[in-house]
């Protein structure tokens, strides 16, 4: 009972840990490729419809609802990379985040394009945008 | 061989008195509930990507940048149009030569674009999206895919006049 219980909360613990919107629809792609499991250090931002990016898993999860608080997102974010990072680390350039965009498939181009140059000026260089895989034999 | 025995002592075997029951009722409705709430969510995959260059300030006089230079031979650059919908209307190669118009069909683009690295002996340029504000999201996926597809695997997505 008690193992079963202990298991249960982990498998649940689990899935909170995840920055994973749900409410997100993604686009297709056939050229996507597998995720990358060994990748440690990554920012998941959830780009809704209406450009809101959202920062957890529903639709009660916080948003930034302007540039300026993406931004100010991002800018806390790479110095909390800073933080974690060796200072020899850092400046080899190792250390920072890899952006991976979730937007949902409503989203215009410019909703998505802002939070890349907010990215952008925070110092972020490598980005990944998620998408479904498509079996190029159902094209 | 010498061999000890030892007194046999007479042991009462006590049985656990285990709850086997109630264990097996909570197994199976932790079963039960976790049957119940499984969601398959689908399966996931990546487009990696070169982030958009920094825009440069304006206020500050900076010289002006090979940025956009379609003379560039290390670049091609593609200006996609969108209609009121979202969908894209018109897509531009922006070359040397001149702007070759490949209507607002995706799979043109492709062509195009395989027929580029073939005229360019298998090797890729890098290439630059530049898109209207207003163009579908789910387009600029299918761009960027087709894009990946025929070869260009540093694709950097830009905005018209950004």
């Amino acid at each position: 009972m008690v193992l079963q219980l202990i298991m249960f909360f982990m498998l649940v613990s689990n899935f909170a840990m995840e920055q994973i919107n749900e409410t997100i629809r993604l686009p297709s792609a056939i050229a996507a490729k597998s995720l990358d499991k060994t990748v440690d250090n990554y920012l998941i931002l959830n780009i809704a419809a209406n450009g809101n990016v959202l920062l957890g898993r529903d639709d009660k999860a916080e948003a930034l609802i302007n540039k300026i608080q993406v931004a100010n997102y991002m800018k806390t974010q790479m110095n909390l990379d800073k933080a974690r990072t060796k200072p020899q680390d850092w400046e080899e350039g190792k250390g920072r985040s890899i952006i991976i965009i979730r937007a949902h498939k409503d989203c215009s181009f410019k909703m998505v394009y802002d939070v890349m140059q907010a990215a952008r000026q925070a110092g972020y260089s490598n980005l990944q945008l998620r998408t479904l895989k498509v079996d190029p034999s159902q094209n | 061989m010498f061999v000890r025995r030892g007194k046999k002592k007479s042991m009462d075997l006590t049985e656990p008195d285990l709850p086997i029951t109630p264990m097996l009722d909570m197994s199976f409705q932790l079963m039960a509930f976790f049957i119940l709430t499984f969601r398959p969510t689908p399966m996931e995959a990546q487009l990696p990507l070169a982030l958009p260059a920094e825009k440069p300030d304006s206020t500050q006089t900076a010289p002006p940048s090979t940025d956009l230079m379609p003379e560039e031979d290390n670049e091609l650059i593609v200006q996609i149009y969108a209609a009121d919908t979202g969908a894209p209307n018109r897509i531009i190669a922006k070359l040397k030569t001149g702007d070759v118009d490949l209507g607002a069909d995706t799979a043109e683009l492709n062509k195009f674009l395989k027929d580029q690295v073939a005229s360019r002996g298998g090797k890729a340029a890098k290439l630059k999206l530049e898109m209207v504000e207003n163009l579908n999201y789910q387009y600029v996926i299918k761009l960027i895919d087709e894009s990946k597809r025929a070869g260009y695997e540093q694709v950097s997505p830009a905005l018209i006049g950004g």
